[in-house]
């Protein structure tokens, strides 16, 4: 649900976006841009020519203010359109209704300014169409008065530089106007009319032409440009913005077509697929019916072979059912136990006639088939037809009738053979790592023996010359003190060596019965090593397995290596001593080489430390050696058999796989090492001390 | 008065040892060092005539001492002494010891040993003479022998007859295999002469481990001469054995009688690598003057091949018959011998090889010495040799 919800909303989502390119896409309105660009110009235009009637209207070319008034007029329709329909058109764009009030205001102000300019340029046409008609009153009066020509040219100048003002001409005729305005007045009291009417000209003139200036100073021309800028920008933006979003939408449309493309060729593959499939599925139908049609014969053929296999197999095979009856007995078994199927199949299975221990195999048969899992039994010892004795090993499955009631297959084979060559081969390696040593053991008695014998020999000597001296003094004694006697037992003292003989006799004794006990130590701890382990485990001291062990080895050791030993107080180890002796031995050797291969003959020497110590139910054995430590790269292969990194001769790579095999495989042990290469090597045994229900104690 | 140094690690063996010699000490003066740098002390301080070691001691073992002392005090006899039974030990001792004793060794064997170092000096009196032979821890072979063992060793296919028959055919490979074969490591209760029982008893690994490991055997490196002469000396010893062998009856005789004939010139060979100039010039002598080779060289060199090749076979313990042929090959008469013995079979085989060789070389053979002959009454069966000789060089 999910999924598919988030597949819906992947596709309207993917349809937005689609939505919203293609109205991005679509370009601005041409046309009313157009329109636009229309207004703006023939606002330019109706400007324009407003101005050109404002000047005409200040010079009295134009008589009426019409023209003027319709040019507002139209201004300010063309404005109000551009206020509604334009800035709609550039899409409220900020910028042009900026510049669109910014003209409105412009509008609004020249409106004002010409209002003023109306009302002043009636006053000045006013003014000025009374002026030459006061004056010409006043001229008339000068007539009439006799008044000298002179007055009466100034005002005719008077007359000419104010209508030479009025069309805007200035050169001078202001200053002149100003003076003669000033001679007329004090000349003459009549003409303060004229003179007022010069002066409101003068006046209106001057409020006219500022106002003038005024319009010609307002910046329409600005404003309209900006506008006309802003609506261009707007536009230009738009059509940017819509072919960048043409582009989108076309790199959409060809990753569209490339997905629908691949849409279409799995969806052409799958279904060629399942066309395929259906097509299987009909022929396996087809195959299936044949199967089933042939299954009930396959299963009888099966059954007879089962039954053939069953037969042949050289391993002995019975199978209980749940009532403890004899289902099957193979030929093997007949053979084995020389009992004819026919004869126990059907039976109880305890009445079959094996001739074995049956309360030992009935418990841990109960033992394996009460577990539910495959499992061996014990060796058993049973008894052949011809009457010898053989050891089988049975395996047992157990087996869960239909009913549930709970059967067993049990197979097995006679390992008589196997268990003898066992032994004989265990026996064997150990006599060869024995003869490997018995070089160096023939050296430990053969020293000893080569001294005792000097020794002796020597003791021998001095008993004869003590016999001399014996009969000398005896002769002496019988003599009842012959001086010439005396003196013989002096010089038979003398020629006795006496002296020496009593310093050296008792050394000479002393160290001969040391180099007995040091054979004797030996041949003790060979009897030890050597010993034949039988049968099950027996309790032992490993510090006195230690002891003979490094006794047997101190050949191989003493020459590169002090061996300190640290034993601790150990409880009896249930263990086959033997094989767990050699692999202390196999140990030590190593150790030993590892120190030669460093001392060689620098005449340094090594040492080995022995150490072992009680660990948690465990008891932990350790020897270190000081020898070159292992190398990185082979850590980890020391334990595999025939590795060895030693000269031909000298080590077949097996003495270490033989030591992890005793140790972990047989006691359950671990065997472990901690090395630094330059510095040396530490192995560390761990043997479970048991809880010594399942054997005896014997002295090592 | 004569002096021996004792050296071994283990203390009570030295002073067992001490104690058992002790009633020697009016003729020998002993030192008792505990191990090899006390060894090389004592006798930088005082001269030895015999050193007796131990095998394997601490730091440097028994035969890097012994290859110490052969270097710097060359006349002294070297005597291992060792608790190891192995070949292998045997075979580190070779080069450098003159006789191998095992522990437990029969006190009187080791005094016999040591005694018969210094009866040996009695052959040689020239001390500078005696430091020469016994500095020669290996006898040059003729280089054809040496090739072919070489070969035989390397074929698997080879038998011990083989590589015995190749042996037994050189003076310095015989010589130095019965110096192994008669150290007490094989234990053999009588001496070994036969090459052919050597070689079964030593095994053809261990003959192969001589020959290529320890190097015990060497091709002779002289000059075209020298090559000349080893193998006319090579072919005179081994017909002079095979005469000798056929003049006495018994087996054992036989052997001995082979055996010595075999290298009853090995003196020679000493002197042409030791002494060569002096003994090369008293050859030329001889050959010119007509005069017997041991009469020049006793003038030239102070001393004769057959006493330089007793003295060396001596130190390296062959038994006593081979030892007494060879030193009185010349002058069978000095043993003193009334019998017909072993010397006296090697001294007719080689005037009667010369004899043979006689008209080839030049060489006036020496005439026997009819009192001597006729002391020992056997002057009547001087033709019957002479038809043995004849049936050796035919068969050959």
């Amino acid at each position: 649900v999910i999924r598919r919800g988030a597949q819906l909303l992947l596709g309207a989502g993917a349809l937005a976006g689609l939505t919203a390119l293609y109205v991005g896409a679509t370009a601005p309105d041409i046309e009313r841009h157009r329109a636009v660009t229309a207004r703006l110009h023939e606002l330019k235009q109706v400007d324009a020519h407003l101005r050109e009637n404002l000047l005409g209207s200040r010079f009295n070319l134009l008589m009426s203010y019409d023209p003027l008034v319709a040019d507002v007029q139209r201004l300010r329709d063309i404005h109000d359109e551009l206020a509604t329909a334009g800035v709609e058109a550039a899409g409220h764009d900020r910028r042009v209704v900026r510049t669109t009030r910014k003209v409105g205001v412009m509008l609004a102000r020249l409106e004002l300014l010409l209002d003023d300019f109306k009302s002043r340029n009636a006053i000045l046409r006013n003014s000025l169409r009374f002026f030459p008609v006061a004056a010409l009153e006043v001229d008339a009066s000068l007539v009439r008065d006799r008044v000298n020509l002179e007055l009466r040219e100034s005002l005719n100048r008077l007359v000419q530089d104010v209508l030479a003002l009025a069309v805007g001409v200035d050169k001078g005729q202001q200053a002149r106007v100003e003076s003669i305005m000033w001679v007329l007045g004090a000349e003459r009291p009549d003409v303060d009319a004229l003179l007022a009417h010069v002066r409101a000209i003068l006046e209106q003139l001057r409020e006219v032409d500022r106002l003038l200036r005024t319009v010609a100073a307002l910046p329409t021309a600005a404003a309209y440009e900006a506008l006309d800028g802003a609506h261009h920008a707007v536009y230009a933006l738009a059509l940017r913005r819509s072919n960048l979003y043409r582009v989108y939408l076309y790199g959409t449309g060809v990753v569209l077509i490339a997905c629908v493309s691949v849409v279409l060729l799995r969806l052409g593959r799958s279904t060629a697929a399942l066309r395929r499939a259906v097509a299987d599925l009909q022929a396996q139908r087809g195959e299936l019916d044949a199967l089933n049609h042939d299954l009930e014969g396959r299963v009888r053929t099966r059954t007879e072979e089962t039954e053939a296999i069953i037969a042949a197999l050289s391993s002995f095979l019975l199978s209980v059912d749940g009532r403890g009856a004899i289902t099957h007995w193979n030929r093997a078994a007949e053979r084995l136990f020389a009992r004819p199927a026919g004869a126990v199949i059907g039976r109880p299975w305890a009445e079959c006639g094996i001739r074995w221990d049956w309360d030992t195999v009935r418990n841990q048969v109960d033992r394996i088939v009460a577990s539910g899992r495959w499992g061996w039994l014990d060796d058993v010892v049973y008894t052949r037809p011809d009457g010898t004795m053989g050891i089988v090993k049975p395996s047992l499955a157990p087996v869960v009738s239909p009913d549930g009631s709970r059967g067993f297959v049990m197979t097995g084979n006679d390992v008589t053979e196997q268990r003898t060559l066992q032994s004989q081969l265990d026996q064997a390696q150990r006599l060869e790592s024995v003869g490997r040593l018995a070089a160096g053991i023939a050296h430990e008695i053969n020293t000893p023996i080569q001294f005792v014998g000097d020794n002796t020999r020597f003791l021998k000597d001095a008993f004869a010359r003590f016999e001399d001296m014996l009969a000398a003094y005896r002769r002496y004694a019988e003599g009842g003190g012959d001086a010439a006697l005396l003196a013989a037992t002096k010089r038979a003292e003398e020629e006795a060596d006496v002296g020496y003989l009593v310093e050296e006799v008792p050394k000479a004794i002393e160290q001969a019965l040391d180099g007995v006990s040091r054979v004797a130590s030996i041949v003790r701890a060979m009897k030890e090593f050597a010993h034949p382990d039988r049968g099950d485990k027996v309790r032992t001291d490993l510090n006195q397995a230690l002891v003979s062990t490094l006794t047997v080895a101190r050949n191989e050791l003493k020459y590169v290596a002090d061996v300190e030993t640290d034993l601790g107080d150990l409880p009896s180890v249930p263990c086959y001593v033997g094989e767990l002796n050699q692999a202390f031995l196999n140990i030590l050797v190593n150790a030993a080489h590892a120190i030669g291969d460093v001392v060689q003959s620098t005449g340094a020497r090594g040492t080995i430390r022995v150490r072992t110590w009680r660990d948690d139910g465990q008891v932990a054995i350790a020897i270190a050696d000081t020898g070159g430590g292992i190398p990185d790269g082979i850590r980890e292969r020391i334990f595999d058999p025939f590795f060895t990194t030693k000269d031909v001769g000298r080590g077949t790579g097996q003495g270490l796989a033989i030591a992890r095999n005793v140790i972990v495989e047989k006691h359950g042990g671990s065997l472990s090492f901690e090395t630094e290469v330059g510095r040396g090597t530490t192995f560390i045994i761990r043997l479970p001390v048991g809880n010594g229900a399942d054997s005896v104690m014997v002295p090592a | 008065m004569k002096r021996i140094l004792f050296v071994d690690d283990d203390p009570n063996v030295l002073s067992g040892l001490q104690r058992m010699l002790r009633p020697r000490r009016t003729e020998w003066e002993m030192a008792f060092a505990p191990g090899p740098e006390a060894a090389l002390t004592a006798l930088s301080e005082s001269p030895f005539d015999v050193i007796v070691s131990d095998m394997r001691m601490p730091g440097m073992d028994g035969a890097m001492l012994l290859a110490r002392v052969q270097a710097e005090h060359p006349e002294i006899v070297r005597i291992v002494l060792s608790g190891h039974t192995e070949l292998e030990a045997a075979m580190r001792a070779v080069p450098v010891a003159h006789q191998f004793l095992c522990k437990p060794c029969d006190a009187d064997i080791l005094k016999a040993v040591i005694e018969r170092a210094f009866d040996l000096r009695a052959l040689l009196e020239n001390e500078t003479v005696r430091a020469t032979v016994a500095s020669m821890d290996k006898l040059p072979s003729v280089p054809r022998l040496y090739a072919a063992l070489t070969k035989a060793l390397a074929d698997p296919e080879s038998s011990v007859d083989d590589i015995a028959t190749i042996v037994q055919g050189d003076v310095g490979m015989c010589a130095k295999l019965l110096h192994l074969t008669n150290s007490a490591f094989f234990g053999q209760s009588r001496a070994v002469t036969n090459v052919h029982r050597a070689v079964a008893l030593l095994g053809t690994r261990t003959v192969k481990n001589l020959v290529l490991g320890v190097e015990m055997f060497s091709a002779f490196p002289g000059n075209a001469d020298d090559g000349r002469f080893f193998e006319a000396l090579q072919d005179h010893a081994l017909r002079s054995a095979r005469i000798a062998a056929r003049l006495l009856p018994d087996k054992a005789q036989s052997d001995d009688a082979f055996m010595a004939a075999m290298l009853h010139d090995i003196g020679q060979l000493i002197l042409r690598t030791r002494l060569r100039e002096p003994f090369i010039a008293a050859v030329a002598e001889a050959d010119r003057t007509g005069r017997p080779l041991h009469a020049i060289e006793r003038e030239a060199c102070g001393v004769t091949h057959a006493e330089v090749g007793a003295y060396l076979l001596g130190l390296w313990g062959l038994p006593y018959p081979i030892l007494q042929a060879v030193a009185y090959h010349h002058a069978p008469a000095a043993t003193g011998s009334r019998g017909f013995d072993v010397a006296a079979a090697v001294h007719v085989a080689n005037v009667l090889q010369h004899e043979q060789d006689a008209p080839r070389t030049g060489v006036p053979p020496e005439p026997f010495d009819p009192a001597w002959l006729a002391a020992l009454g056997v002057t009547d069966r001087l033709p019957q040799w002479r038809a043995a000789a004849e049936a050796v060089a035919t068969a050959a």
